[in-house]
C-alpha cells in the first residue's frame, strides 16, 4: 500500500509538468506573450481547422469541427489577443497592470474586469477563502511566475500575508480600488472567462461543434459533428498517462492538479503552485488533482483551485451546497471521488484498476 | 477486422509556427536546436523517441517532461514558446486531454 507522501514523490518524480501549460513564461518579461498564429490545413474535406496562441502564461488552441471556420476562428484569435491585453500582469498597457500599480488610488475599468473581480470576491466568499486573487505577490515570492523557485522564510510571507484578502477591493461600476500595497492576477479566472467568450464568439459565428484547449482546461462546444460525446482524457495526477475518460457534450472540463506546477526544495518536499491564501503556503489538504465538470468555465476554473485548496470533506460540503456542477477529486491516499452525475459518462482506465473509485450523491 | 497502425507524426512548433513535422518511426537519430529570442532548445531524436535535451530557460519542465508519450501529453517549453506533440494530441482513445 501506498502512503501519500509515497504518492506524492511518485507524482512529483513521473510527472510531466507539460500539460499544465499553465507554467509560467518570462516572468519579468515585459512583452505580452502572444505570438503569431499557425492555422491548420485547409477545410477542404471537413477537416477540423485550429488555431494556437500564446497568451496568459499558456499555450492556447481552438479547433473547430464544422460550421464556417474561417471567420470563426479569426474573431476567437482575436478575442484571445484582446483578453490577454485587458488582464496580462506584466502588460503595462493592461487594467490589471494599472490596479496593481495605483497605489490605492481608484481606477476606472472595462465592465468586464469590474465584474470579474466582483466574481472573484463572491468566490472568495463562497469558498471560505480558498481562492483569493490577491495572493499574487507571495505565488511570485515561491517564484512560481519565474521558475526561480525559493521557499520563502515565515517573516516573509506574515509580512505578505498582511496585503491580501480580496474582499477588501472596492468595486463600484466600474470603478476599482485595491488597498494600498496589494496587487492582484486574474489568472485563476482568466482562463475559464477566456473559454466561455471564446465559445460565445464561435457560437455567434455559426460554430456548433469546437473544442478549445486552453493551457489544459478544456471547454467543448456542442458535441462531435456525428451528434456523439467528445471523449475528454483526465490526466492522471500519478503518471504521463490518463487516468480515466469522460464523455460530455458542451461542457468545461477544469482541473487544478499539484503536479502542474512544483519543485523540490533542499528538504527533499514537493512544493507546488496552488497556494492555501490563509498560510501562504502549498495547499496540502489530501487532494492532488481537482477537477469541475460545468457549464460556465469562470465558474470551473474558480471551483477547481478552490475544492483543491479545501479538501475534501469541505469540497463535497460545497458541492451539496451550491450544486448546479459535477466534479472528480483524486486523493492523495488514491482514491478517485466523483459526483454521481458522472457515473455513466467516466470511464477509469485498466492501469489504473488499483485506485478506489467512490461515488457520493448530492444528500449526505 | 482491420488493425491498422495510426501514423505517429509528430510537430514541433516554434513560436505558434510548425517547424518539423516527424514521423518517428522512420528518423534516423539526431539533434534539432531552436532558437526563439536568443535562447536556445535542443531537441534530440533517439531510437524513435523524441525529447528536450537541453533548454535555455528558468524551470527546465520541458526537460523534466522526459521522452514524448503516447498518451497525449506534449513536451513544452513555455519561456521558449516551444511545443513537441503528436498531432493527434489527445491519445487514440480521447479527442483531447484534460489536466
Amino acid at each position: 500500500m501506498l502512503t501519500g507522501d509515497d504518492l506524492i514523490r511518485k507524482s512529483a518524480l513521473a510527472i510531466a509538468a507539460a500539460v499544465l501549460l499553465l507554467f509560467t513564461g518570462c516572468g519579468n518579461d515585459s512583452t505580452p506573450a502572444v505570438s503569431d498564429s499557425v492555422k491548420a490545413k485547409a477545410n477542404i474535406s471537413g477537416e477540423p481547422q485550429s488555431i494556437s496562441e500564446f497568451a496568459m502564461d499558456t499555450y492556447m488552441t481552438v479547433t473547430v469541427y464544422d460550421g464556417e471556420t474561417e471567420t470563426a476562428l479569426e474573431k476567437a484569435q482575436e478575442e484571445i489577443k484582446r483578453l490577454e491585453k485587458l488582464w496580462s500582469v506584466t502588460d503595462e498597457e493592461s487594467e490589471v497592470y494599472k490596479l496593481d500599480h495605483a497605489a490605492g488610488e481608484t481606477v476606472t475599468v472595462s465592465s468586464e474586469t469590474a465584474e470579474l473581480i466582483a466574481f472573484a470576491q463572491e468566490m472568495f466568499s463562497k469558498t471560505d477563502g480558498s481562492l483569493d486573487i490577491s495572493l499574487y505577490p507571495i505565488v511570485a515570492e515561491w517564484g512560481f511566475t519565474t521558475g526561480e523557485y525559493k521557499i520563502p522564510d515565515n517573516e516573509t510571507i506574515t509580512a505578505l500575508l498582511k496585503n491580501t484578502d480580496c474582499s477588501k477591493i472596492t468595486v463600484d461600476g466600474c470603478d476599482v480600488t485595491l488597498p494600498a500595497g496589494m496587487s492582484i492576477d486574474l489568472g485563476s479566472l482568466g482562463k475559464g472567462v477566456t473559454g466561455d467568450r471564446l465559445s460565445q464568439v464561435l457560437k455567434d459565428n455559426g460554430v456548433t461543434s469546437a473544442l478549445l484547449d486552453l493551457g489544459g482546461n478544456i471547454q467543448a462546444v456542442g458535441s462531435k459533428p456525428d451528434g456523439s460525446d467528445w471523449k475528454i482524457g483526465l490526466k492522471s495526477p500519478f503518471g504521463k498517462d490518463n487516468i480515466a475518460k469522460l464523455e460530455v457534450s458542451d461542457k468545461c472540463v477544469i482541473t487544478s492538479g499539484g503536479y502542474e506546477r512544483y519543485f523540490v526544495g533542499e528538504d527533499g518536499e514537493t512544493y507546488w503552485h496552488i497556494l492555501d491564501p490563509k498560510t501562504g503556503r502549498p495547499a496540502r489538504n489530501g487532494i492532488i488533482s481537482a477537477t469541475i465538470i460545468g457549464s460556465e468555465g469562470r465558474l470551473c476554473d474558480a471551483l477547481s483551485t478552490s475544492m483543491f485548496v479545501m479538501g475534501e470533506e469541505k469540497a463535497v460540503e460545497l458541492w451539496r451546497s451550491m450544486g448546479g456542477f459535477d466534479m472528480i477529486l483524486i486523493t492523495d491516499d488514491g482514491r478517485l471521488i466523483m459526483t454521481e452525475g458522472l457515473k455513466d459518462s467516466l470511464t477509469m482506465y485498466d492501469q489504473y484498476s488499483y485506485i478506489k473509485t467512490e461515488v457520493i450523491s448530492d444528500k449526505a | 477486422m482491420l488493425f491498422r497502425q495510426k501514423p505517429q507524426t509528430v510537430e514541433i512548433i516554434s513560436d505558434g509556427k510548425v517547424i518539423y513535422t516527424l514521423d518517428l518511426s522512420r528518423e534516423r537519430n539526431r539533434e534539432i536546436t531552436v532558437e526563439f529570442e536568443g535562447r536556445q532548445n535542443i531537441i534530440c531524436i533517439e531510437n524513435g523517441d523524441i525529447y528536450m535535451k537541453e533548454a535555455e530557460c528558468p524551470d527546465h519542465t520541458c526537460m523534466k517532461t522526459g521522452r514524448l508519450s503516447k498518451a497525449g501529453v506534449p513536451i513544452v517549453c513555455l519561456p521558449n514558446h516551444l511545443i513537441i506533440r503528436y498531432s493527434n494530441s489527445g491519445g487514440d482513445d480521447v479527442d483531447i486531454t484534460a489536466g
